[in-house]
């Protein structure tokens, strides 16, 4: 099939970029079967990598960051969705000691193996950091444009979240649901 | 809301905290829609009549536009409102939480307009305030 050959042309592009920084294991990188099958998975899936993203950062409450540097990030070419594989660090600190941190990690991210730890799906990213302009793309938050059933809340509703929230249709529509159409518990929901 | 994640559990510690947090970021955000949006047309609940009607009945000599704090947390005013918040304990979302509401309508949340009631109180009196028109102001204030 034509789309798998892309897929596994893209793939092994990939693997080149991760054979400069795991010069050990060219073909494959060092991950689990999960991840081999994941990743496998995702080449069905009409997953692209994209490329020159150095690092990805999940922004929580209360300064708490998740950053996983050096990552292989996979988009979806039929929606903005986004997928991360990588090690993930957790940074709870001010913004100095973050950046601190981030020249140190990217110090021992050469040195070491580049290990791939879970997948992190980007939907739960607040901002995906790309320090390569070329790929603007990945500045984009993360939506999904899968239809969803509206029955049961009101479009003004639905409305009212989006702006207050700044999300896609869906995620409105599902956080109505899910919050028993309260607006209020419903913005709170995709903010917090 | 998401579970949290195998490695985001040491933040659990902080979740004795967590609702004051929670209860001032809700505060915010309801604010911020009154700002945003003409309260008369703004529902809270899928309960919104019901509760008001019943609220007018049950306490018809609460003031909603400036409140008393003794209607809500003197030792009868709290009997008859525990009767009355049992009553919605299935049918309003986290009828029980801990929730920041305004004394008086025409100001914001700070220190001194600000007491601490259960959610299903906060509906009540915003729910009215929002029926009766009188969050109009905070949109005026704003445009």
């Amino acid at each position: 099939m034509a789309a798998e050959n892309t897929a596994a042309q893209q793939s092994a592009q990939v693997e080149e970029v991760a054979a400069t920084q795991a010069p050990i294991d060219p073909k494959v990188p060092a991950g689990s079967r999960t991840e081999k099958k994941a990743r496998k998975a995702m080449a069905k899936q009409g997953l692209n990598p994209v490329e020159g993203i150095s690092r990805v950062t999940l922004l929580r409450p209360r300064g708490i960051v998740i950053a996983i540097a050096r990552p292989d990030v996979y988009k979806s070419s039929s929606s903005d969705t986004y997928i991360v594989f990588g090690e993930a660090k957790v940074e709870d600190m001010g913004a100095q000691a973050q950046m601190a941190a981030a020249a140190r990690m990217r110090a021992a991210q050469q040195a070491q193996t580049q290990q791939e730890g879970g997948a992190a799906d980007a939907s739960s990213a607040a901002a995906i950091t790309s320090e390569d302009a070329a790929a603007p793309a990945a500045a984009e938050e993360e939506e999904d444009d899968e239809e969803v059933d509206e029955t049961g809340v009101e479009a003004k509703d639905v409305d009212l979240v989006m702006t207050q929230a700044h999300c896609s249709r869906s995620k409105a529509v599902k956080a109505l649901k899910s919050n028993d159409n309260d607006i209020v518990n419903a913005i709170m929901e995709l903010t917090l | 809301m998401v579970l949290p994640k195998a490695e985001d559990l040491e933040q659990l510690e902080e979740i004795e905290k967590q609702w004051a947090v929670k209860a001032m970021y809700h505060a915010e955000t309801y604010y911020g829609l009154l700002e945003k949006v003409d309260c008369t047309k703004l529902r809270l609940t899928p309960i919104d009549n019901e509760l008001y009607s019943d609220f007018r009945t049950t306490f018809p000599h609460i003031n909603v536009e400036a409140l008393d704090e003794n209607d809500f947390k003197s030792p009868a005013a709290k009997i008859t409102w525990r009767g009355f918040i049992e009553k919605y304990e299935n049918r309003v979302k986290d009828y029980n939480f801990g929730c920041l509401l305004r004394k008086h309508y025409d100001q914001g949340y700070t220190e001194a307009n600000t007491m601490f009631v259960v959610r299903t109180q906060f509906y009540c009196v915003e729910i009215a305030r929002n029926q009766l028109g009188l969050n109009k102001v905070i949109y005026e204030k704003a445009h």
